[in-house]
Formats: C-alpha cells, sequence, structure tokens
C-alpha cells in the first residue's frame, strides 16, 4: 500500500477548500486538513460533502473527549458529513485544527461510502478530540469533495492535502 | 543527518532520505533504534520540504511499571504545551487535558516496562509554517495482556516556529527507553513537493 499526493487546497479567508476531479485510479483517499473556521464563536467544525449532494444523504456518529468526560453523539439525515470541531474566529489567534480523513473504496459503485477521521484542537483549557464515522449514502464513485468548516469560509491559513492510496 | 545521540546511547542511525516520487508521499526521514536504555532522543535538522511529519514509536521500557509515557518537545522549547486526550482502558472511556505544560504528555503503554510494547503514531500538520501555532494528532495503543489502553490526543504548542527538532523523553526516567524502542520520522509531502 502506498500513497501519492493528488491535490493541495489552501484558503484565502474567503473560500471553503475544494477537491474536484479527482481522479479514480486508487484505491482509497485521505484528506490531511489543518483548519479554522471564520465562524463567529469559539468553535466550529468541519464537514466534508461529497459530489456537491445537498441532499440529506448524511450520517455521522462520534466519540469524542473535552477534557473532561468522553461523550458520544450523532447526526441523522445532514447535508454534509459532521467530522470534528476546530476553532472558530473568536478563538486565541493561531490555533488550527486538524483531521486526518479516509475515505475507502470511493469509486465503488455497489455500496455506499464510509468515512473515518482523527481528529480535534486544543486551545490550552479548551478543545476537543474526536474519531468520527460518516456514512454517505450513496453508490456513485466519488469525483469532488468539500471539505471545509461550518460556514463555508476556512480562515486564511487553513489547508487540505488530498492523497491516493494504492494497493496490490 | 537528522537524528542524533539523546543524553545517553543511540546506536544505529539511519540517513535521511530525500523526498522523491519513488516514495511516494511518505517518505521516511530518519529511524533512531535504542540499543541501550536512555531517557532521551533526538531527531535534529529536520527537513522543512514536507507538509507534515508522522513519527511512529515502538516503545519498550526496561524496568517494573505499570505503564509507561513518552514526552515530545520541540525546537528545544520549554513552555506552551497544551493537550486533550481521549481513551479506554477496558472498563470505561474518559478524557483528560494538559494546559500550560512543559511538554506534549503522549502514549500510556500498559505492560511496557514488562515486555509489551507500546505503539503511538504522531501527526504533525504543517510543520514547517512559521504563521500558525503547531497542532499535531497522536493514535497510540499499550495492551499488557489483562491492561491496556488505546487513545487519541490532540496537542498544541503556541509557537509559530517551523519544527526543526523533535526531543522524545522517557516521562518516568531512569533509561526507560528500552533496548529494542525504536522512533521512525516520515516527512509526507504534497503535491509539488
Amino acid at each position: 500500500m502506498s500513497m501519492y499526493p493528488i491535490a493541495s487546497a489552501l484558503a484565502t479567508g474567503s473560500n471553503d477548500l475544494a477537491f474536484t476531479n479527482i481522479p479514480q485510479n486508487f484505491t482509497h483517499l485521505q484528506i490531511r486538513v489543518f483548519l479554522r473556521s471564520t465562524n463567529s464563536g469559539a468553535q466550529d467544525f468541519n464537514y466534508v460533502r461529497i459530489n456537491s449532494d445537498f441532499g440529506s444523504n448524511y450520517v455521522s456518529h462520534g466519540i469524542y473527549g473535552n477534557g473532561s468526560g468522553a461523550v458520544s453523539d450523532y447526526y441523522n439525515a445532514r447535508s454534509y458529513n459532521w467530522l470534528t470541531d476546530i476553532p472558530g474566529s473568536s478563538a486565541a489567534a493561531n490555533i488550527y485544527g486538524v483531521a486526518i480523513i479516509d475515505i475507502l473504496d470511493y469509486t465503488n459503485t455497489n455500496k455506499y461510502k464510509t468515512i473515518k477521521s482523527i481528529g480535534g484542537y486544543d486551545a490550552n483549557g479548551s478543545g476537543t478530540v474526536q474519531l468520527a464515522s460518516g456514512l454517505w449514502m450513496s453508490t456513485a464513485a466519488i469525483t469532488s469533495i468539500t471539505c471545509s468548516s461550518g460556514n463555508n469560509v476556512a480562515a486564511a491559513g487553513s489547508t487540505a492535502q488530498l492523497y491516493g492510496i494504492t494497493t496490490a | 543527518m537528522v537524528a542524533q545521540r539523546g543524553c545517553d546511547c543511540i546506536v544505529a542511525i539511519i540517513p535521511g532520505i530525500g523526498a522523491s516520487s519513488m516514495h511516494g508521499a511518505v517518505v521516511p526521514i530518519a529511524k533512531i533504534f535504542v540499543s541501550a536504555g536512555t531517557n532521551n532522543v533526538t531527531f535534529s535538522s529536520i527537513p522543512q520540504g514536507y507538509q507534515d511529519l508522522t513519527l511512529v514509536v515502538s516503545m519498550v521500557g526496561n524496568s517494573s511499571y505499570t505503564a509507561l509515557q513518552y514526552f515530545i518537545q520541540l525546537n528545544g522549547i520549554g513552555t506552551g504545551y497544551s493537550d486533550t486526550f481521549l481513551y479506554g482502558n477496558g472498563a470505561s472511556a474518559g478524557s483528560i487535558r494538559d494546559t500550560s505544560a512543559g511538554y506534549w504528555y503522549c502514549g500510556y503503554f500498559a505492560g511496557a516496562a514488562s515486555g509489551y510494547p507500546g505503539s503511538a503514531v504522531v501527526n504533525i500538520l504543517n510543520y514547517a509554517n512559521t504563521t500558525t501555532y503547531k497542532t499535531m494528532l497522536e493514535k497510540w495503543a499499550g495492551d499488557a495482556n489483562g491492561s491496556g489502553q488505546p487513545g487519541i490526543r490532540v496537542g498544541l504548542l503556541q509557537s509559530t516556529s517551523a519544527v526543526t527538532s523533535m526531543t522524545l523523553y522517557a516521562a518516568q526516567g531512569n533509561n526507560l527507553f528500552g533496548v529494542g524502542t525504536t522512533f521512525s520520522l516520515y516527512g509526507v509531502r504534497t503535491v509539488n513537493q
């Protein structure tokens, strides 16, 4: 199994992070996210939307730690896969959240797609760390991915790197 | 050269390998083998040409402790670390955070002092960036056949400096990076790197 870089997305403070025309010749995808939101508040979230599907076709489950306990929650019938918490615009400056997102068998057209994410952020006294699953209820091959903050505007300096993973 | 002796002993060093398409996205930078117990090891002169760093830890101890941990310190900076982690110990799940610390507290390896290796993978994203603080993600696991703990951790270092060196400390001292412990450092390149 080898991993190869496909594309890099960089936020300027007025855009989200998106990948289009994803090549179909890998077995799995990985996205490595370094992200802060421009949304108000100290905390926002990182989501993934696939193939520009805005339907209620996404479900997420997660377990997270907030420094005082472990909590599990879920989000049904969303128009995106909620994956991890990230800092919002009122969080202390220079703090970014991170996530490593794996999407297996992304070209397979016989089954729904499942996402696994590990991510979070720490702000020296606040923040969370999460393990999340996401289901996209579509059998379509994945050709584009939007990966951004809840308000669709990633803070300047945010980046996402897309990788393809091969198998034998 | 990117690996060097800690204050005690490190025996084998594999020179860094330059980024090349033949390695795909994950490029080995250096590996440290521990052949005699030591308290710390350092990766220095870390190349700046990658997007992320990945550290792979396989830790065994050499004394009798219930569980072992290791610390990470970047660039010799001794302040400004914090972290939040989530763990399960076979009976319950919990979360704890550390604030205003001198290191990232990492791992929790049950039985690592008794021959059960603990393993961890640490990712430091955007490590060469000089405008943002540094954030890391750690996954760790230790199992000692009746006790053990996997966990995930996110850590913050309040420094905008590019990461050029990384020192790993045996948290319990006593030369508890035991024989057979390995630390492998990789660069994760993105397009045009």
